[in-house]
């Protein structure tokens, strides 16, 4: 691997007090993804996997350790600061962030995208998605994989250079995961990051490499 | 996608909620406008009665002792009758009063002897005299209901006055005040009778005119009066016309306290609507936030929501305020409505709808420019 390191997070661990002690859901967990990687983290159900990628997100705090992005330490930024990385270097698909009801298909995947012309490239992802057909649709009337593939579309319109994907092939059939693993394939190849977060193993030869999570420990 | 564009998307999908709003606003405003427009009116309105009712003034003797005046009903020095002829041409009220008033024994007790002279009537003609037929024919007088049955005289009976017979020309309803202790008479008789001729010990000015908007009309008529006429203090008849004034200032603080609440009720209730649709929007909050909107961006997107709606609101509101003072105030004050929808109503209903409204919206907008998102993961 020779690409630019562009997401490092370096002794992550993420600590949560509940009713019944202290939950400690992400351990010391160490990695780097480097341009042109396709990283995959795979896990069972409650290893952590979601957390960390909450955490690499800047969504969440980490309870200790560091996050890297471009270059620029993610965990020490302001909110602003962090909000605007998100715009402009981040993709994120996160199941618990659906669709947003009153916009139609192509609105919500161009709210990827808040540059001129995202409607042209809107349009060419509906394409490579097979949802042409439900551009001006509501979203109440997608099917549970119609909506997985505007969430990934909306994640890819803006070019990010690191796509953090939560489970983005659940609800799909074989042949629609497949397209979704070729777009985030062709995504970093493009010289971008990904990193994929799943507990299905049935694409893990598209992925550079295969983190395994367990009881929020990063496995190699 | 800009905030603008989803702001309108957002408004148009969730139309009823902006319709409850839109109602709320514009029914605050309509409440607020139709206070003050009422309390104006209702302002006007008062001094023009207060202006038709003008005050009634009596002008009696320079150094009267008050508290005796008050008590004995009448003032004991005298005035040159002469005085009246400058006050006629001064023309500050509609009649003028001339009288003479002495206490005289009466049976095995006293009465006040009055003599009530001409009245003398300002520009807008005669008017029924205020003490009725008050310039009695020589040889008749009017008792007061005490005087007459102090007596026992009944109307149309001869009776002796200091000497001189008068026949009764009528015995006054009682009227629970010192007048049913009086005997009206000539002005000219009762001053040969009492030995003063020329003399008056008191001028009713009725129906003063103040044709300036001063807070106090009776220091404004004796600051103009009093050195026309030497030798004369001026004193107000009664208190209704303060009164009035008083009124109307009591009505102006009810509705300046009245649309101020309103303000305050719009605005809780406007705050719990922008509250309502916050917490509605928490999930959509969070997707904005992950996909980079600033804080700023998700409170313009509430906060810009509620001035819009409040806008359109406060512009129905003053419609609503134009039908309601339009059917209402015949109701209320009488006469014909004097609220016009014009472009300047139009824009304190829109700028209050928008203020209140935005205003409602501020703690909320507040709350999703601070968003954490790690709390809406953890509802999620």
């Amino acid at each position: 691997m020779s690409g630019e390191i562009v997401l490092q997070c370096t002794g992550l661990r993420r600590r949560f007090e509940t009713a019944g002690g202290p939950l400690d859901a992400v351990q010391e967990a160490t990695f780097a993804v480097r341009r042109g990687e396709l990283v995959e983290i795979s896990g069972a159900s409650g290893s952590g996997k979601t957390t960390l990628l909450l955490m690499a997100a800047g969504l969440l705090r980490p309870t200790h350790g560091t996050i890297c992005i471009g270059g620029r330490r993610f965990d020490e930024m302001s909110p602003g600061e962090r909000n605007a990385l998100r715009r402009t270097y981040l993709g994120i698909v996160l199941p618990m962030f659906p669709l947003i009801p009153y916009l139609n298909t192509r609105d919500n995947i161009r709210l990827g995208d808040r540059s001129p012309g995202s409607d042209g490239r809107a349009q060419a992802w509906m394409s490579e998605f097979g949802l042409m057909d439900r551009a001006k649709h509501s979203v109440d009337c997608l099917s549970a994989g119609e909506c997985r593939r505007v969430l990934v579309a909306r994640a890819l319109i803006g070019q990010p250079s690191v796509v953090l994907a939560d489970e983005p092939t659940s609800n799909l059939d074989q042949r629609h995961a497949a397209m979704i693993y070729g777009a985030l394939r062709s995504h970093a190849d493009a010289g971008n990051a990904v990193l994929l977060i799943t507990h299905h193993t049935a694409h893990a030869d598209l992925a550079d490499r295969t983190l395994t999570m367990v009881n929020g420990c990063l496995v190699r | 996608m800009r905030v603008l564009t989803l702001l309108w998307l957002e408004l148009t999908h969730r139309r009823w909620a902006a319709l409850v709003w839109t109602g709320v606003t514009a029914v605050s405003v309509a409440l607020v406008i139709f206070f003050i427009a009422i309390a104006d009116l209702a302002a006007s309105r008062t001094r023009v009665i207060q202006r038709d009712l003008g005050l009634n003034l009596r002008l009696i003797p320079a150094g009267t002792d008050l508290d005796r005046y008050w008590i004995k009903g009448y003032a004991d020095g005298a005035i040159d009758e002469r005085l009246l002829e400058r006050l006629v041409q001064q023309n500050v009220a509609s009649r003028l009063v001339p009288m003479l008033q002495r206490t005289i024994p009466w049976g095995d007790s006293e009465a006040i002897l009055t003599g009530v002279g001409d009245e003398l009537f300002g520009g807008d003609g005669k008017k029924p005299p205020v003490f009725g037929s008050a310039n009695q024919a020589s040889g008749t007088i009017i008792l007061g209901s005490a005087a007459a049955a102090r007596r026992d005289v009944l109307e149309g009976q001869d009776l002796e006055v200091l000497g001189r017979r008068f026949r009764v020309d009528r015995v006054l309803a009682s009227t629970g005040s010192v007048d049913d202790a009086r005997i009206f008479g000539d002005l000219r008789i009762i001053q040969e009778m009492l030995g003063m001729p020329g003399q008056l010990n008191e001028i009713r000015a009725i129906e003063c005119h103040c044709d300036a908007d001063v807070l106090d009309p009776e220091a404004y008529l004796r600051s103009i009066l009093e050195p026309l006429l030497p030798g004369t203090m001026l004193i107000r008849q009664d208190r209704m016309a303060e009164a009035r004034r008083r009124q109307r200032h009591v009505a102006e603080r009810v509705a300046g306290i009245a649309a101020p609440l309103m303000v305050v009720l719009a605005v809780i209730a406007l705050a719990g609507l922008a509250f309502i649709n916050a917490h509605q929007r928490r999930s959509e909050l969070g997707l904005l936030i992950s996909l980079g909107y600033s804080g700023w961006e998700l409170a313009a997107l509430l906060w810009l929501r509620a001035a819009i709606i409040g806008v359109v609101g406060g512009l129905f509101g003053v419609a609503l305020a134009w039908i309601a003072v339009a059917s209402m105030t015949p109701w209320i004050l009488g006469g014909g409505p004097d609220l016009e929808l014009d472009i300047q109503w139009l824009l304190i209903g829109a700028s209050l709808g928008g203020t209140v409204s935005a205003i409602a919206a501020m703690v909320p907008a507040a709350w999703a420019a601070r968003i954490d998102p790690a709390s809406l993961l953890r509802e999620s």
